[in-house]
């Protein structure tokens, strides 16, 4: 057997390997896509993953929503929370970091360990306190806590991890950019940012998926229906004492997740890259 | 000139202002209502503000509805921030700790009508002792046993007789031995702690476990032998093991053997009869009667409700509040409406409106009707709040896994329940 054969060998049981365990993977998100075309009955009774039948009924009929809120209404809301968070956290987080990575200044020290704490506080610790500022400021049943907690770059994993990925990076691309000219801000935005890029994007996309799938947060801060995003719109159905229509949960469900898999999809290489590279190239 | 154009200017706008004012002593006012629920729920409950607010062009109802989760931690946080809506809905354990942390309003002050409702049912939910109506609650409900008639009666299996405890063991050999699959019981953790534990303890002592004064009712023998029958529960296969039935949380309907029709009768409450129904529609069903011990001090079995509705102490409009939840319970309009959607209603007004409209549950009228004639009393409060409920569902857990013996969970039970009532009394 020639090394060539050898190796085509090897490769093609790597694939099936790999396939095998990527359908593992997978396969929830299937058993869901089919599912929404089973009845109740169905979903329960039998195990065959394909439906008796195809309908996009679910789908319409889950759209409608609850009381006049369609999931029109509950995607727009989804993109309204999500975005803005998702860009006010990378912008605030990397100018924290910024600032704690590279510059002297007095203080620093605590002003650093008291990030770190924060990053050790459970989030039902911060519930209330963060809940009781947001009323005397006013801004409650609306996105403005999640704004504001973005901007003020109050999320210190993300921080702490920009602040690594700096460290990372040689001062002496800062030294001759002064040497050529630049202020601080330009240092930044020229030549620490392709640099950083990577990172900024995993974090950017880690904000993104928390934000996207949150509950808790959004169902404390959320009153009114109609702000609800997709995540909490998916719960309104769900109850014990009532009969659910899985099927609309489920057809709702698919169409929930199809955002954030497109986005894996298309970031797939910044997801791997912002986890392993350490931002610093050649 | 210019002096007299400016004070004309500010007359005018004065002027403006005060039309305003007047205008909007009108009162224009909006009040915040949040419950939980599914479709079904919502879709009633938004239907009924509906017409309120047809009726009603002054007052305008912001509805705030979600699924049970989260909704006790958001609640907890409003309390907290004082911000809660002026009128939600309150699980009936919640009702007796929200009470005494003051965040209820008392609805006896109001101009609500209390006639339509029984005077003792109102007493004994919502009352919390205090002698005023502190919480509405919205329907009847108790614990039952909702039987598999076609199964029941294929096994020659009848639970329509009144019967004690040791019955189940006798009747659990006799489904095991009709077909390995079956079981004549299907319980779970929640609901189970509910049947076996509590229930037993208030036929046993004519007391709750735990009174409001922080007093333990309960010896540790009596939690052993309370532990050791729920041992032999699952030891002698009356019940569908833990282990299998521990997915399924407390959704028994979505157990795939519930839904083959594998149990006589599953453990649970008048208000889920709904849903194990429609979960297997094909058989017959009927509200078996719940276990009565020989030297019981109570039958222990009674009916409350199956959530209050209450009025948010601090709300600015406590007249208008009332006056929409005397919309809510007692007009005909908002009874059709409402049906069965929070349980069999708790009016005979509204239940005859529902009788006729044809959307009263018969099975969930009869299981209602079976826990009326207990004369048990309700243990809502110290021994229904969370603490003290997670210390017995462990030790159910415990004991019904076979991880701990009766006796080392009953003490394990008792010195929890001590410490609970050090830290807090």
């Amino acid at each position: 057997m020639t090394r060539k054969k050898k190796k085509q060998i090897h490769e093609i049981i790597m694939y099936i390997i790999l396939i095998l365990v990527g359908f593992l993977m997978i396969f929830p998100l299937i058993w869901m896509f089919f599912a929404s075309f089973k009845s109740n009955e169905e979903i329960y009774g039998s195990i065959s993953l394909l439906p008796q039948s195809f309908s996009w009924e679910a789908f319409v009929n889950g759209w409608q929503g609850i009381g006049g809120n369609t999931y029109t209404r509950f995607f727009a809301n989804s993109a309204l929370l999500v975005l803005p968070t998702t860009l006010l956290t990378v912008v605030s987080s990397t100018l924290v970091a910024y600032g704690f990575a590279r510059f002297e200044f007095r203080g620093k020290k605590p002003a650093f360990a008291l990030l770190l704490s924060t990053l050790m506080l459970p989030n039902a610790i911060l519930v209330i306190p963060r809940y009781s500022i947001f009323r005397s400021l006013g801004v409650l049943d609306s996105y403005m806590p999640f704004y504001l907690l973005a901007a003020f770059a109050c999320y210190p994993f993300f921080t702490y991890m920009l602040i690594q990925f700096f460290r990372g990076i040689p001062r002496e691309l800062d030294e001759s950019a002064y040497i050529d000219g630049c202020g601080t801000f330009r240092t930044l935005v020229h030549i620490l940012l392709p640099i950083l890029k990577p990172a900024m994007f995993s974090a950017g996309l880690f904000q993104f998926l928390w934000t996207y799938n949150d509950y808790f947060n959004s169902i404390i801060y959320i009153n009114s229906v109609k702000k609800f995003t997709v995540s909490m719109a998916l719960r309104l159905t769900m109850d014990s004492e009532t009969v659910v229509i899985w099927k609309n949960v489920m057809a709702m469900s698919c169409l929930a997740v199809l955002p954030v898999v497109v986005l894996f999809f298309f970031c797939q290489k910044y997801f791997v890259d912002g986890i392993a590279t350490t931002g610093l190239k050649g | 000139m210019s002096f007299k154009r400016t004070m004309a200017a500010v007359l005018s706008v004065a002027m403006l202002a005060g039309m305003t004012i007047a205008a909007s002593a009108q009162e224009q006012v909006t009040l915040r209502f949040s419950w939980w629920g599914g479709d079904e729920r919502h879709e009633k409950t938004l239907a009924v503000i509906d017409a309120f607010e047809a009726a009603n062009p002054n007052i305008k109802i912001e509805p705030e509805y979600s699924s049970f989760d989260g909704y006790k931690e958001k609640k907890t946080t409003e309390f907290a921030s004082q911000t809660a809506p002026d009128i939600f809905q309150i699980e009936t354990g919640s009702g007796p700790e929200y009470y005494k942390n003051g965040v209820l309003y008392n609805i006896s002050e109001t101009d609500f009508d209390f006639s339509n409702f029984d005077p003792y049912f109102l007493e004994m939910n919502g009352q919390f002792g205090s002698g005023s109506q502190y919480a509405l609650p919205t329907g009847m409900a108790g614990s039952a046993l909702i039987v598999n008639k076609t199964l029941a009666d294929e096994i020659g299996i009848d639970l329509t007789q009144p019967y004690d405890w040791e019955y189940f063991f006798e009747l659990g050999k006799k489904v095991r031995e009709y077909d390995p699959e079956c079981y004549l019981l299907s319980a779970n953790t929640q609901y189970g702690t509910a049947f076996f534990i509590r229930a037993w303890m208030r036929q046993v002592n004519g007391l709750p476990i735990m009174s409001d004064d922080y007093t333990l009712n309960v010896t540790e023998e009596q939690f052993a032998e309370c532990f050791d029958y729920i041992r032999r529960l699952y030891e002698e296969e009356v019940c569908a093991p833990a282990s299998y039935k521990a997915p399924y949380g407390d959704q028994d309907q979505e157990d795939p053997n519930w839904i083959a029709g594998k149990y006589v009768a599953d453990v649970g409450y008048t208000s889920s009869t709904n849903v194990l129904k429609a979960a297997n529609p094909d058989v017959d069903y009927i509200a078996g009667q719940m276990p009565l011990r020989e030297d019981r001090k109570s039958d222990g079995w009674f009916n409350d409700c199956p959530q209050f509705i209450g009025i948010y102490v601090n709300t600015e409009h406590p007249a208008e509040a009332a006056k929409f939840l005397d919309f809510f319970y007692n007009t005909e309009e908002a009874a059709a409406i409402l049906g069965t959607c929070r349980s069999v209603p708790p009016t005979a007004m509204a239940q005859e409106v529902c009788e006729r409209e044809g959307v009263m549950d018969a099975l969930s009228r009869e299981a209602v009707d079976v826990s009326l004639q207990y004369n048990g009393e309700s243990d809502g409060g110290l021994t229904t709040c969370a603490e003290v409920t997670s210390i017995l569902e462990d030790a159910y857990e415990n004991v019904s896994y076979g991880a701990m013996s009766p006796e080392d969970a009953a003490a394990e039970v008792v010195s929890l329940l001590n410490d609970f009532i050090d830290m807090n009394k």
